[in-house]
């Protein structure tokens, strides 16, 4: 902190330094806080509490309509609908002295029961502020299907990037080790280019193929095996193959380049001295390249697995409901359709947890040490 | 172990349009040192790259004992490499790095293990076994590289410039290590170097090179002594070299007409009379003020007097001429300074050649330089 100081001078390096707290601060440790806060509270939707609040819901609504039909007259239609915009129609029937009082004694019975609710809201609210609020009933009520789908998804995120790693390695040792610098050039400007598009269009990119008119059935329909005429072509959308193709090709960047990066850096002389002692190919990947790029294996694949297992957009794009949501859809839902935000960060910090368990295996595997994976 | 014979046929070597090694002959006997000796980018390298098969020649042939290297690839031929930055792998440890050419083979891991250790005796590196390279020190790296080399077994040892990075004293005491290990284990060794300190102490028999040609392969001795062209008369050792034309060839002995007067010395085979042709002549071989018996005397002024330790090492001019002359701590105390003074020295003891290519001498001090920053690091 002293040397900033000395470097930058004391107005550069305090704001600076204001302006790295302050994002600390908003968009890293409360929002995290926060959703720690709410995952660990857990709110039960089938208890006695929450049926009162419906309960009341549902008595202010009636309450509110028979008061609306004491002053304006009950509304009639053919159909028996109450339709408050045909109040004034003239085939109503008469609303007589006789009825007003039976509604009255509705409203009066209904206000009873609300009363009577209202006391018992208060008394289990009251109970309830009584109890300790925090508990771990967000992590373990996850229910056998959404932990298959959990399952799923980690498993899909494992095999994504074992298909990667196997993709990317020989790409990456071609560019690093085995041509001259024009071609060196080339290759990444090709690996480069398709990545400079947006993910979103790539992703989309992928439907023109395995759309009911895409091109993998019309080249089945060329080759005869279909058929557009009798509808007899091929639903790609069904298969979760087409999700793993698409998160391999979305991601693949990510593993290529940490493999490329440490890759690069090797002696050449100690391929050569190797061969040089006699070792045969594949004898010199195991025991001179692969060690030597262990970091940026080991990068590549917590990248390409976090990103694959975290994906929202491939899934959701590619499978068109016609699969089984995925573990990032089932947290949405949990989020924007059941608006349950505390069942919703207890998934999401399960899956934040299982990726992080994921990063010490990789490392213990690979041996690698958390100083060398940040270089 | 034993070495093998290597004998190159018309070799030579292009990287597109530069040629980097001409056709070249070349006759290494089995279990002899045998160096290369030129400045950079004289094709040195080259000829050790094609030697051990990462290169192919563009022309001629290569024979190693009794067998022809034409499509034998590297990890096939009975020679082993050592790299300049030694390339021992760094995540394995000395004993595995020794090993790894045996592992190569399929040799089990007692085997391994058992073999590895007497190499390791041999180099002298007990108790280092379970070391990884960045833990050794450089001459310990040195020997690692050695006896991983070594344990392959090959006929032919080749190296490539790999004590340039060793600090003087140690590189000093890795020549006489190397020196010792090749007669112990009689295999062939080719050095590659552009250090004539290296290649003149340890070998054999050494060969000089200069752009892509051997200009001369003589033992040591014979290649300081008698130099069979101006590149290698410049190149090994210090010279000083005088111009001028040549006006008698008698029982080999050249008298050559200079600024400095009729000089005389003993004529290369092939010198005619009336050729430009340069007089060389060692530092060591001249004589201040001795003026009795000398075939030639040169008029000189002392210009600077350097004390080397071992020996004096006197600037004289002539004329336009820099002359520089090495005395001995006891005769440089016999010299008047004050006086104008005189060298002379016997014409047995200068070289006379017909004019040509000179060592560049602003290569070389680049050479030092790169030297003296490796050492460094």
């Amino acid at each position: 902190m002293k040397q900033l100081f000395e470097i930058y001078g004391w107005p550069l390096t305090t704001f600076f330094s204001a302006c790295v707290a302050l994002w600390l601060t908003i968009l890293i440790v409360t929002p995290q806080f926060f959703m720690i806060e709410l995952s660990l509270r857990f709110e039960d939707r089938g208890d006695r509490l929450t049926k009162i609040v419906n309960d009341l819901d549902v008595l202010y609504r009636d309450k509110g309509t028979k008061e609306y039909d004491l002053v304006n007259g009950p509304a009639c239609n053919t159909t028996g609908m109450v339709n408050p915009m045909m109040t004034g129609d003239s085939s109503c029937a008469q609303f007589g002295e006789e009825d007003k009082l039976r509604l009255e004694q509705q409203v009066r019975e209904l206000e009873d029961r609300i009363q009577s609710l209202l006391v018992e809201e208060q008394n289990l609210k009251e109970i309830k502020a009584q109890q300790f609020p925090y508990s771990v009933r967000n992590y373990t009520a996850m229910t056998g299907l959404h932990a298959w789908t959990l399952t799923k998804t980690v498993a899909f995120a494992l095999i994504v990037t074992l298909i990667a790693l196997a993709a990317c390695y020989p790409v990456a040792y071609a560019v690093a080790l085995r041509s001259g610098p024009v071609k060196t050039v080339i290759l990444f400007t090709a690996l480069f280019v398709p990545y400079a598009v947006n993910e979103l269009m790539r992703i989309y990119a992928w439907l023109t193929v395995f759309d009911l008119h895409g091109l993998l059935n019309t080249l089945l329909v060329i080759a005869g095996f279909a058929s557009f005429a009798s509808d007899e072509v091929i639903i790609w959308y069904r298969f979760p193959g087409t999700v793993l193709v698409v998160l391999v090709y979305t991601y693949i960047l990510f593993m290529v380049f940490p493999i490329y990066n440490t890759m690069a850096t090797l002696d050449p002389n100690q391929v050569e001295a190797a061969r040089d002692l006699g070792a045969k190919t594949w004898r010199i990947h195991w025991r001179v390249i692969i060690p030597h790029t262990k970091p940026g294996i080991a990068v590549g694949c917590i990248m390409t697995f976090m990103l694959a297992a975290g994906s929202f957009s491939v899934p959701y794009i590619i499978t068109r409901g016609l699969q089984p949501k995925w573990f990032t859809q089932l947290i949405y839902d949990k989020f924007y359709e059941s608006s349950n935000w505390n069942l919703g960060s207890a998934y999401s910090f399960t899956l934040l947890l299982i990726c992080i368990l994921f990063i010490f295996g990789v490392m213990a595997i690979f041996g690698v040490k958390l100083r060398q994976l940040a270089r | 172990m034993r070495g093998k014979e290597v004998v190159l046929e018309k070799v030579s070597a292009k990287f597109g349009d530069f040629t980097a090694v001409y056709p070249t002959d070349l006759v290494v006997n089995a279990g002899e040192f045998f160096s290369i000796l030129g400045p950079s980018g004289c094709g040195k390298t080259t000829m050790l790259r094609m030697i051990s098969g990462f290169l192919s020649p563009a022309g001629g042939s290569i024979r190693i004992g009794e067998d022809l290297m034409a499509g034998v690839r590297a990890n096939q031929r009975p020679t082993a490499l050592i790299f300049q930055n030694l390339a021992l792998f760094p995540y394995m440890s000395v004993w595995e790095n020794i090993a790894f050419g045996l592992e190569a083979r399929g040799v089990s891991k007692v085997e391994r293990r058992k073999r590895a250790q007497e190499l390791i005796d041999l180099v002298a590196l007990s108790g280092e076994e379970m070391k990884k390279p960045d833990e050794l020190s450089g001459g310990q790296r040195q020997r690692v590289a050695v006896a991983r080399a070594l344990a392959v077994e090959p006929a032919v040892l080749l190296l490539d410039e790999p004590l340039s990075a060793l600090d003087l004293k140690l590189r000093q005491h890795m020549r006489a290590e190397l020196r010792h290990i090749q007669r112990m284990t009689g295999v062939t060794f080719i050095y590659i170097t552009h250090d004539q300190g290296e290649a003149l102490t340890m070998s054999d028999r050494v060969a000089v090179m200069n752009r892509g040609l051997i200009e001369q392969v003589d033992t040591s001795d014979r290649i300081y002594d008698r130099p069979s062209t101006p590149f290698v008369a410049s190149f090994v050792g210090e010279n000083n070299i005088l111009r001028g034309r040549i006006t008698a060839v008698e029982d080999g002995v050249a008298t050559l007409e200079s600024e400095l007067g009729a000089l005389r010395g003993r004529a290369v085979a092939g010198l005619a009379v009336g050729v430009d042709a340069m007089l060389f002549v060692r530092p060591e071989a001249l004589r201040i003020g001795d003026e009795s018996q000398s075939d030639n005397r040169v008029a000189v002024k002392p210009v600077r007097r350097d004390m080397e330790g071992a020996y004096v090492n006197w600037v004289l001019s002539a004329g336009e001429q820099s002359i520089v002359a090495h005395m001995s701590k006891a005769a440089d105390a016999g010299i008047d300074h004050d006086r104008s003074m005189h060298v002379g020295f016997a014409a047995d003891d200068a070289i006379v050649m017909a004019a040509g290519e000179l060592a560049d001498t602003g290569r070389q001090l680049a050479d030092t330089g790169r030297q003296d920053d490796e050492a460094a690091v």
